[in-house]
């Protein structure tokens, strides 16, 4: 039996990290993210979480303006951006709409779901983490088998969909800004999608999984 | 997979867990979701068996807008073909048009509205919702329309043609300020066509193929060529755009046997095809035209077949030509105080010129014998300078006395004949209500037109507004100077830029940024500048408010070309609106919304969302009018409707007879072309071509129905005198006023000329004495090119970048790895992001040089130089020395250089060694009767950095 309260903690930063990569920033949102703790993981992760709370700590509105300000420059425009938000633009020659976003969606209708915003491209940063949200709130809510193939499907969408530009676009966000959010976000996404996939590798070859 | 160093001692229990240790957190926690939502099995087979479609649309990475066929796959467009259905392209599809994906899906277009949040060029902003963006517009737009009334605020809608919206949207809320990138392209080009014909454009009649009533009755496609002479002077259509099929019917017509002949002082595209380059020096193509004239004049011998030039009939459907030909010839004994010959001689245009004599004479002679022939000329050439009107009214009264106007193969003024659209759509109506205003302490009222800044200020004659002269009017004001609202002053505070970009192409770029920048204590002069678009043009570093436009792919409208007769396609959703962009449409309905909900009474519902609830019966509105043309001709399209009547309705319903004829309108009224309709015909409408259609009318808009050669003149019409022609209105108005235009005060003019009239063009110190003291130490004329972008709106698609084009896009780039540059909180700031390019990998503007004149001055081509002007203006870039320019001259793109927005990708790396010839323009000096900058009229020296 894959323990729950895992499961549980990927659904929530998961789609925490989504909300966050949604523009606009909201102050209840970053107010929340205060309010998390993270029990346990590697050092790193946890100090980057750590910087990350720090970041936000006694938000204010104006904070929240200045931090989509920045966030407008780093990823919305107009015109040139350092960090586009998008798949493509990594994997397919600075283009949107590329493969990488075809295959994204084609992933989305395969189980059946739809981005609520469907005018954004697909392979969006906001949308490929709530689609491993979605996944993740799947494994929660089934058992065994099923349980097993969404968690494939998870490590499959890691690896071959979001991993792939994740790195460089963080990178690029980090080495462009001197908000100390945004530097925190790269780097905690990084590691936190890194951490979910070595665990997703761990228990799918696991021997308790591989008798289910 | 390109991932981090592992921390490899995590253990399944390791991972994180997160948990909302607060009342607070867990109830944020439930305000999280995923971002989607679950759709129904059915729904996902749907979307994911949705085959391969093809939509018929039509292009607008340039003005040509050719009909196109455009694959979509799972909602996404992957190819890019030409319609085969539509004549003006027949199925092939340019350079441009081939990476409009690049444009659509690019990652630099904006995507989103944004509020500026630094300094006016500082290029930072916020992004905010079409909320947001919206009160902020509507907001300001209401207090400004009621301190300083409505027609302080001006809408440019730009260089992109389907702007009906905008000029609805505008029109309504009260300014007779709506223009269009027309002011500042070519006005002198369409002088003689507007003037003589109520037309604006001469093209050959090389449009293949053209849909042709047979004597049998049926409709057929004419595939053959008659033209016999083609010349065109200062045009390029294989590299220009807007006339796509004459790179294609000149190649044709060459093959059928036309001679084509290139007047131009650079080897273009199109003189590659020429059986005859004539490297003219710039600004002088008036010259030459008026020594042609009077060689035929001269020379023209009635019976002698070989000197047969003048085909006398055009006397019947003309008017004023010994008035004309008076006022030529008034000429010809006068002496030129530079060369001292006799104006219009050969001896006289061969010094201008530098063109010999018996070259100009051959020309003359070859013109005048060949019949069919055309004359034509473009946009860099005459359209650019400042006398360029007159080389425009020759040019024209050479096609009509010759008899090649409206003949198989001759030349067609497709203004006339293309179809309409627009109609009520384009809110004429609105800007005939009345208003009034206190001028000098009394209260005065007119029509909202009558406040026009330019038709009432200082170019009545203008009728495509003055967008050149827009600086000034933003610095110092408006001052009416004709018309019932004449003495009444107000500032302009307001300033809506849609797929334009002035800053750059719309005159001196210096005034142009002073003029946004102004300020009047901490308040910008101009208090509100929106910038709508696609893709972030400079002159949108300069906004306060940025909307995003839907690119072409995603939004509906009607195209505008040109061809030899009626044909129109439709512009049709391709894709959804990506990001969150909307249509000219939605905007319009948007922004009319929030200006009717806070209070502006000049905004109804009952004109707006009740009028066109869709964005297709907006459409279906504008298409009411088309054709709209007169039924003329011959071969006659309809031999059963009668003679010169108004044309509207469908093609199948005119050709089936299902129309009703009111004679007392005289309209043969059939179905109206609808969107639905289009969509039915593989997105186009296409009406039988006719030749012959000034005979008795036709469709010619002159007052009198006839060619005119006299522009004001009187008739007696039921026992009254009426005053008529082109020119008429405005010389009325001046009478009235008893004032001068200034800028054609500057001429010696006491109003505009009633038939021909000459002055010399500016800057040119072989035709204008007030220069020749400049000859020496300015020895070079600088002009202007195209290259395969659309002016300065495409410079972002990559591979248009890669694409040399006539010595003037040429990949001499040197090894750089390039520093990306966004704005940043301190302006443009490199990014850390470093790209590598590969010398002469990469296509940058540069400057095309005469090879002989670069060795003079110990140049090799790649050498950075600097160009400066008497009036001290610079610009710098790298020399091309070449052969296919005539010495003295040199020759640069238009928005090819110089270009400081980071939404442009590598262009923008290469602003530095790139020229921008309106660094260059002089910024007071404007065509004195339509005020078009003068691009073209400029002298420098180089200096090697």
């Amino acid at each position: 039996m894959i323990d729950r309260e895992i499961l549980e903690a990927r659904f929530n930063v998961y789609r925490l990290l989504s909300t966050v990569y949604r523009y606009p920033l909201q102050s209840e949102v970053l107010t929340a993210l205060t309010n998390f703790e993270l029990m346990e993981g590697t050092q790193s992760l946890l100090e980057s979480f750590r910087e990350l709370k720090l970041s936000v700590k006694g938000i204010k509105e104006t904070m929240v303006e200045n931090l989509n300000i920045e966030m407008t420059r780093l990823m919305e425009g107009p015109g040139l951006t350092p960090a586009p938000p998008f798949a493509s633009y990594y994997l397919n020659g600075k283009q949107l709409m590329g493969t990488a976003a075809q295959t994204a969606r084609q992933t989305y209708l395969k189980w059946q779901v739809a981005p609520k915003n469907d005018s954004i491209p697909p392979d969006h940063i906001s949308l490929e983490l709530g689609f491993l949200a979605f996944l993740a709130k799947q494994a929660l809510d089934t058992l065994d088998i099923q349980q097993v193939e969404i968690l494939h499907a998870s490590h499959l969408f890691l690896k071959e969909q979001l991993l792939p530009w994740l790195v460089q676009f963080c990178s690029c966000i980090a080495s462009n800004t001197a908000e100390s959010f945004f530097t925190a976000l790269s780097r905690f996404t990084i590691l936190c999608t890194q951490a979910d996939y070595d665990w997703l590798e761990d228990i799918l070859s696991s021997e308790k999984v591989q008798e289910i | 997979m390109n991932t981090p160093n592992k921390e490899k001692t995590i253990s399944r229990r390791d991972f994180l867990k997160l948990s909302g240790a607060s009342v607070v957190g867990l109830a944020a926690l439930g305000n999280l979701d995923t971002g989607f939502k679950k759709i129904s099995r059915a729904e996902s087979r749907k979307a994911l068996q949705e085959n391969v479609k093809y939509v018929y649309t039509s292009c607008v990475m340039c003005p040509a807008e050719c009909g196109l066929k455009v694959k979509v796959e799972n909602g996404i467009a992957s190819a890019i073909y030409g319609n085969v259905y539509g004549p003006m392209n027949s199925n092939g599809v340019c350079a441009k048009g081939a990476s409009g994906l690049q444009m659509a899906y690019n990652a630099n277009r904006i995507k989103y509205p944004m509020i500026r949040v630094g300094n006016r060029g500082e290029g930072k902003y916020k992004r905010v919702s079409w909320d947001e963006a919206l009160d902020y517009i509507a907001d300001k737009l209401l207090a400004l329309k009621k301190k300083y009334g409505a027609e302080s605020v001006i809408l440019d809608a730009g260089d992109v043609t389907d702007r009906d919206p905008y000029w609805y949207l505008f029109r309504a809320f009260g300014t007779p300020h709506v223009t269009e990138h027309g002011a500042i392209c070519d006005t002198p080009r369409r002088h003689g066509p507007k003037l003589m014909f109520g037309g604006k454009r001469v093209e050959p009649d090389v449009m293949r193929p053209v849909l042709v009533r047979r004597p049998d009755g049926s409709l057929k496609n004419d595939y053959s060529y008659q033209t016999k002479l083609i010349i065109y002077a200062g045009w390029n259509p294989f590299t220009a755009t807007r006339i796509n099929y004459e790179s294609r019917g000149t190649v044709e017509a060459k093959l059928a046997g036309a001679k084509i002949i290139v007047i131009d002082p650079a080897f273009s595209n199109t003189a590659t095809k020429a059986d005859q380059w004539i490297p003219i020096r710039p600004g002088t193509d008036p010259d030459l035209f008026a020594a042609i004239l009077r060689y035929i004049l001269e020379n023209n011998n009635n019976d002698d077949p070989f000197r047969r030039y003048i085909d006398w009939s055009f006397l019947d459907y003309s008017q004023g030509w010994d008035e004309f030909e008076a006022s030529f010839k008034s000429w010809w004994n006068k002496k030129d105080p530079i060369n001292g010959f006799n104006y219009f001689t050969l001896d006289w245009a061969a010094n201008r010129t530098g063109i010999t004599a018996e070259k100009i004479a051959e020309l003359a002679h070859t013109f005048g014998i060949t019949k069919p022939a055309a004359l034509v000329w473009g946009m860099n050439g005459i359209g650019h300078h400042y006398n360029g009107y007159i080389a425009s009214i020759i040019g024209t009264a050479l096609n009509v006395i010759t008899g090649n106007m409206e003949v198989p193969g001759g030349a067609i003024d497709t203004e006339l004949v293309k179809s309409d659209k627009g109609g009520n759509v384009k809110g004429e109506a609105f800007i005939k209500n009345e208003v009034t205003r206190k001028v000098n302490g009394q209260d005065v009222t007119g029509k909202i037109e009558e406040l026009h800044m330019d038709y009432y200020g200082d170019w009545p004659a203008a009728w495509d507004d003055v967008v050149g002269d827009y600086p000034r009017r933003f610095l110092e004001g408006v001052t009416l100077r004709y018309g019932p609202f004449r003495g009444y002053k107000y500032p302009i505070k307001a300033f809506f830029i849609r797929t334009g970009n002035p800053v750059i192409t719309g005159s001196n770029t210096q005034k142009w940024i002073d003029a946004l920048t102004a300020k009047d204590g901490d308040e910008y002069r101009v208090e509100l500048v929106v910038n709508i678009d696609t893709p972030l043009l400079e002159t949108g570093l300069y906004a306060d408010v940025i909307l995003p436009e839907a690119s072409y792919l995603e939004r509906m409208s009607l195209s505008d070309i040109y061809p030899s007769h009626q044909v129109i396609y439709l512009r049709d959703f391709v894709i959804d609106k990506l990001h969150e962009s909307k249509t000219q449409y939605d905007i319009m309905i948007a922004l009319a919304k929030k200006l009717h909900e806070k209070g502006d009474p000049d905004i109804k519902p009952e004109d707006f969302w009740e009028k066109f609830p869709t964005e297709e019966d907006f459409w279906n509105e504008a298409l009411k009018v088309a054709p709209g043309r007169a039924h003329a001709g011959e071969p006659l399209p309809y031999p059963k409707y009668p003679v010169n009547y108004k044309l509207i309705g469908t093609p199948d319903s005119l050709e089936s007879g299902n129309v009703k004829i009111d004679d007392d309108k005289k309209v043969v009224q059939g179905e109206y072309v609808t969107v639905k309709w289009l969509r039915e015909h593989n997105g186009v409408a296409i009406w039988p071509m006719s030749w012959h259609r000034f005979n008795n009318g036709g469709v010619l808009k002159t007052a009198s129905k006839k060619v005119e050669f006299v522009w004001d003149y009187e008739v007696e019409k039921d026992g009254e005198k009426k005053r008529q022609g082109q020119y008429s209105k405005y010389n009325k108005l001046i009478e009235d006023a008893g004032e001068t235009p200034f800028a054609i005060a500057e001429l010696g003019w006491k109003e505009y000329p009633a038939t021909f009239y000459w002055f010399e063009t500016v800057w040119n110190p072989y035709t204008n004495p007030a220069y020749t003291k400049y000859r020496d130490e300015y020895p070079f004329q600088v002009i202007w090119g195209r290259v395969h972008h659309a002016m300065s709106g495409t410079q972002l698609v990559d591979w248009l970048g890669r694409i040399p084009t006539e010595d003037l896009w040429a990949p001499l780039n040197d090894e750089r790895v390039v520093s990306e540059v966004i704005i940043g909180p301190n302006g443009p700031t490199p990014s850390g992001r470093k790209v590598h390019l590969a010398k002469s990998s990469w296509c940058i503007g540069v400057i095309q040089m005469n090879a002989a004149d670069g060795r003079k001055l110990g140049l090799k081509t790649g050498d950075l130089v600097e160009l400066e002007t008497p009036q001290g203006f610079k610009t710098r870039g790298k020399v091309n020395l070449v052969e296919t320019i005539r010495p003295g001259a040199l020759r640069m793109a238009m928005g090819a250089g110089g270009r400081f927005s980071p939404g442009l990708g590598l262009t923008y790396d290469f602003r530095d060694e790139t020229p921008n010839g309106n660094d260059l323009t002089d910024p007071d000096k404007h065509s004195p009767i339509m005020g078009m900058p003068a691009y073209a009229d400029i002298l420098v020296k180089v200096k090697k950095l």
